[in-house]
């Protein structure tokens, strides 16, 4: 082995301690406020402040947790009630008949749609020269009535003749000093596609015109010559559209009918809901009158208040005024099974094949909408007639009601419906879209700060994204309703963006806007969190990796990215978090219709607008009485929001703490 | 143990005879963290040759892991540094040269650091990741390398079971020598080792120590030690640094049994440091 020289240390002795006359050192602490048995320090007093606020929170938590399950859950039996009361009357069923009827009236309205397209398509000249016309009788009316009756007295001859001949100049002079952009600013209400008026419906109108005013102010009958050309010319199809017309008429007076019947059952039952509600308060308050040895005038006016109640409850027999409804409904089926054969046979009749791209495209969705019609008949058929008035509406019932319910209708005459469905689907969406923005955004930022900038970049960029998030979000929705609004329509209309789904889009107020704007508020949030996590990467990975010859891109990716990718997960989930709780701005942007998008549309959906489980608790909490249902059901819709909340943070957490086990 | 005597006795006694041997040559350099303010080190000139252990020893803040970190450029990582004076070759090449990429430097002279650092993945994706970082995919090849490069680093038997875990299940003995193996799979020409036992137990520094000897087979080391056992029981040569100077350099020897300077003495002896 190796030799070393050793050399000792010399290690001076520790001088022993001298005795000294010092007291024995103590143990006992200080003794603080003896107050009620309680030894009250400085120490014990600061750390029961902090305890004890710690514990508020706590409290205040548990408060809310409470005062929202009271509130919401309240609302299941309440609306079993509700849907019990529509059975018994029979809106349930009419709904039914309803949603067929809506079915029938969009393929309808298609058909329609085609028919003008065809008509202006085959007919442009006759139709502008029409409407034209009766843009110059306006202008005649005004400013040759003296000239016509001038005219008119005159007696046949010569005279007349010249008369007649400079009337005709003055009018065409008239009307031809009128620019083309003034009329078709005129005829925009009528034909919105109309882009330039050809000069022959120009003459045209101007010889009806003319005319109109040699006739002494009378249409002329050239007029209604050239609308039943018109029609006429467009034969099969309009017999086909008079043919779907007349095959929707019995459907619609059978859902006349049966809202008729029902409208009353409904009126009475409410009635009585709220008749017998007041009987048993005042029941409760005479009870209580009685203990309390109230003076006999107090119990008087009661019990004179709870007759009147009792006498205004209107005793019904629901067996007796169901019995139309189902006289009404027997006929239902040969009603819908003649409307499908009907409508069939009207479809038969016309051209596979148009003129016009267009009109043929949208008869085919009016076919599309017929097979689709064929459907909902058929299994509305069955509910129809497996419907019972008297059937039980259970607990369960009203649960599916609310939790898949399609619908959210509020404040309407006929029937309030809450169907969580809508809003649900519209947060949901709107929130995924949003991150789809806001993560590569914020991740891709907070990676660049955290890998690549320089300190100096790194400390302008960071507080610049953070501050974002100090942006009232009333402002950054006041900003996109009023500014984004607009340039998104105008932009998504540009032939450059066509390529992008849901462009160009017809609302003003949609999905993409509100998820743009909630991508800027969430990415600050992602763009911290994940930056944070990036920062929690040790710097020995990132050394290692640089000292195998790794480019920093490289070591970026695949090693820090990597070592994070929980933290990040979490940053997104929390995101997420965020965007689904935001209010201000989705009420402002996002268009509040309360229907589920169509996802048929594809990535089209994104130009819809929708509602949120957040705006509609905005919206609509000014509107309710407390206690109500609608109250109620609001509760229930900000109960599941917190439960999605608690759903996301806990699962951050686990995913944190898996990172740091 | 090792038995040293041998070792030592069969090791080629010179390193400055042969000039053709000379791995890393560095001359007058002087480096600064601060701007060139000050200098940490200050005009040091010395030469590695191939495949020997050449220790760096030296008491805190001499400098000796500095002058590690300048050989692959990883103080290229720090804002404030800079190159003040003399140049750094290796293989014949000016690190500093224009046309020099330190990413291209670090592929052939491979670090492996204090803390054992494996990467929150496999094992086998650890050796893997130098390769893969160059662009190999396919998997025969990755496959081969990760087997030679750990039975280079003696976890071959150990790991190769459970080459899909996680690095971070091993010991931490196995882990700095997955590092090393991760280090030598690129097939570098010089390994710089920054006080790689300094987190290990005395058996797992026994092993990596072993290791060492066997790799210089086929790489170049330049380690930095605070242990001077460790130093004269492993390296060929050791360099003896005292606030950024080079005090002493010579065979290990040499330095240990018979020091020309009176502060290499004073340093081995254990009389400051």
């Amino acid at each position: 082995m190796l030799r070393f020289r050793l050399l000792y240390l010399q290690i001076p002795a520790v001088p022993a301690d001298k005795p000294t006359n010092k007291p024995a050192p103590s143990f006992k602490g200080k003794r603080g406020l003896r107050l009620m048995g309680l030894n009250i320090t400085t120490d014990g007093v600061v750390k029961g402040f902090f305890g004890g606020n710690a514990y508020l929170a706590i409290l205040a938590l548990l408060f809310i947790c409470v005062f929202l399950l009271k509130s919401g859950l309240g609302f299941v039996p309440g609306y079993r009630v509700e849907l019990s009361e529509a059975r018994v009357s029979g809106i349930e069923l009419t709904n039914r008949v309803r949603y067929e009827l809506t079915g029938y009236k969009a393929l309808l309205a298609r058909v329609n749609q085609a028919f003008i397209a065809e008509k202006r398509h085959l007919f442009s000249d006759e139709e502008s020269a029409i409407y034209l016309y009766e843009e110059f009788e306006a202008l005649i009316d005004d400013e040759f009535e003296e000239d016509i009756e001038q005219y008119v007295d005159l007696d046949d001859g010569a005279e007349k003749e010249a008369a007649s001949v400079k009337l005709r100049a003055d009018i065409a002079t008239a009307c031809s000093t009128i620019s083309e952009k003034q009329l078709l600013l005129s005829l925009a209400r009528r034909l919105p596609d109309l882009k330039k008026i050809s000069p022959e419906a120009r003459q045209q109108a101007l010889t009806l015109a003319q005319e109109y005013a040699l006739n002494d102010a009378e249409t002329p009958d050239a007029v209604a010559a050239i609308s039943t050309r018109i029609s006429q010319e467009m034969g099969t199809f309009n017999t086909a559209i008079q043919r779907i017309k007349s095959a929707g008429k019995p459907l619609s007076q059978l859902e006349a009918t049966l809202t008729r019947q029902t409208e009353e059952t409904d009126r009475i039952l409410k009635l009585n809901r709220q008749t017998s509600g007041s009987i048993l308060a005042l029941e409760e308050g005479l009870k209580k009158a009685h203990k309390r040895d109230e003076p006999s005038e107090t119990i008087t006016a009661i019990e004179d208040r709870l007759k009147k109640s009792r006498g205004s409850f209107i005793e019904i027999d629901t067996e007796a005024l169901i019995q139309p409804v189902y006289q009404a409904i027997q006929n239902h089926d040969l009603i819908v099974d003649t409307l499908v054969s009907e409508l069939a046979a009207a479809f038969d009749t016309l051209p596979s094949e148009f003129e016009n791209k267009q009109v043929t495209a949208t008869i085919n969705e009016a076919r599309q909408l017929n097979g689709e019609l064929a459907v909902i008949i058929a299994k509305q058929k069955e509910n129809i007639n497996a419907w019972r008035h008297d059937k039980d509406v259970n607990l369960s019932n009203a649960l599916t009601a609310f939790f898949f319910g399609s619908e959210w209708q509020t404040g309407s005459p006929w029937q309030n419906v809450y169907g969580l469905m809508p809003l649900f689907t519209g947060s949901l969406l709107v929130a995924s879209v949003s991150l789809l923005f806001a993560v590569p955004l914020a991740i891709g930022a907070a990676l660049y700060v955290n890998q690549f900038a320089h300190k100096r970049e790194a400390a302008l960029i960071k507080p610049g994204i953070e501050f974002i998030q100090a942006i009232p979000s009333v402002v950054l929705g006041l900003f996109g309703v009023l500014v984004l609004a607009g340039l998104l329509k105008e932009w998504s209309h540009s032939p450059l963006l066509s390529w992008i789904p849901g462009f160009p889009i017809t609302e003003r107020l949609n999905v993409l806007l509100a998820a743009l704007l909630l991508a800027f508020m969430a990415a600050p949030t992602i763009f911290t969190l994940a930056e944070d996590a990036l920062n929690n990467v040790p710097k020995a990975f990132t050394e290692a990796s640089l000292a195998m010859g790794a480019t920093k891109l490289q070591t970026a990716i695949k090693v820090v990215l990597p070592a994070s990718i929980s933290g990040i997960i979490a940053a997104i989930m929390l995101g997420f978090g965020r965007v689904v709780g935001e209010t201000m701005v989705v009420l402002m942007v996002a268009g509040n219709k309360a229907k589920i998008p169509e996802f048929s549309e594809g990535l089209g959906v994104v130009g819809q607008p929708v509602h949120t489980m957040t705006s509609i608790i905005a919206q609509e909490y000014g509107e309710v009485t407390e206690g109500s249902l609608h109250w109620q059901a609001l509760f229930m819709v900000g109960l599941v929001l917190f439960t999605i909340s608690l759903v996301i943070n806990s699962t951050c957490q686990r995913v944190l703490n898996r990172k740091t086990r | 143990m090792h038995d040293m005597s041998n070792e030592l006795t069969t090791l080629p006694k010179a390193t400055k005879k042969k000039k053709s041997s000379t791995v890393i040559e560095v001359d007058d350099i002087g480096f600064s963290y601060d701007h060139g303010k000050t200098e940490t080190l200050k005009g040091i000139s010395m030469t590695v040759p191939k495949n020997q252990v050449t220790a760096l020893i030296g008491p805190s803040g001499c400098g000796k892991s500095t002058l590690l970190r300048c050989l692959n450029r990883m103080n290229d990582l720090i804002d404030t540094a800079k190159i003040t004076r003399g140049a750094i070759r290796i293989l014949g090449q000016d690190i500093h040269a224009a046309d020099v990429d330190a990413i291209e430097l670090r592929k052939q002279v491979g670090m492996v650091f204090q803390k054992y650092n494996p990467f929150p993945k496999s094992i086998y994706d650890n050796v893997a990741y130098g390769l893969r970082i160059q662009g190999v995919k396919k998997k025969s090849v990755l496959d081969e390398a990760v087997e030679r490069s750990l039975k280079s680093a003696a976890l071959w038997d150990e790991a190769k079971d459970r080459l899909k875990d996680s690095a971070l299940g091993l010991s931490g003995g196995q882990q700095q020598r997955l590092c090393i193996a991760r280090t030598i799979a690129v097939r570098p020409k010089v390994i710089l080792m920054d006080e790689p036992c300094s987190a290990l137990d005395p058996i797992a520094t026994a092993k990596v120590e072993e290791l060492m000897l066997e790799l210089r087979r086929d790489f170049t080391i330049v380690i930095v030690t605070h242990s001077m056992q460790q130093a004269s029981r492993i390296s060929d040569n050791t360099a003896f640094f005292y606030l950024g100077e080079l005090i002493e350099y010579g065979p290990t020897t040499q330095i240990f049994t018979n020091p020309s300077v009176k502060q290499t003495e004073d340093y081995i002896s254990g009389r400051f440091g």
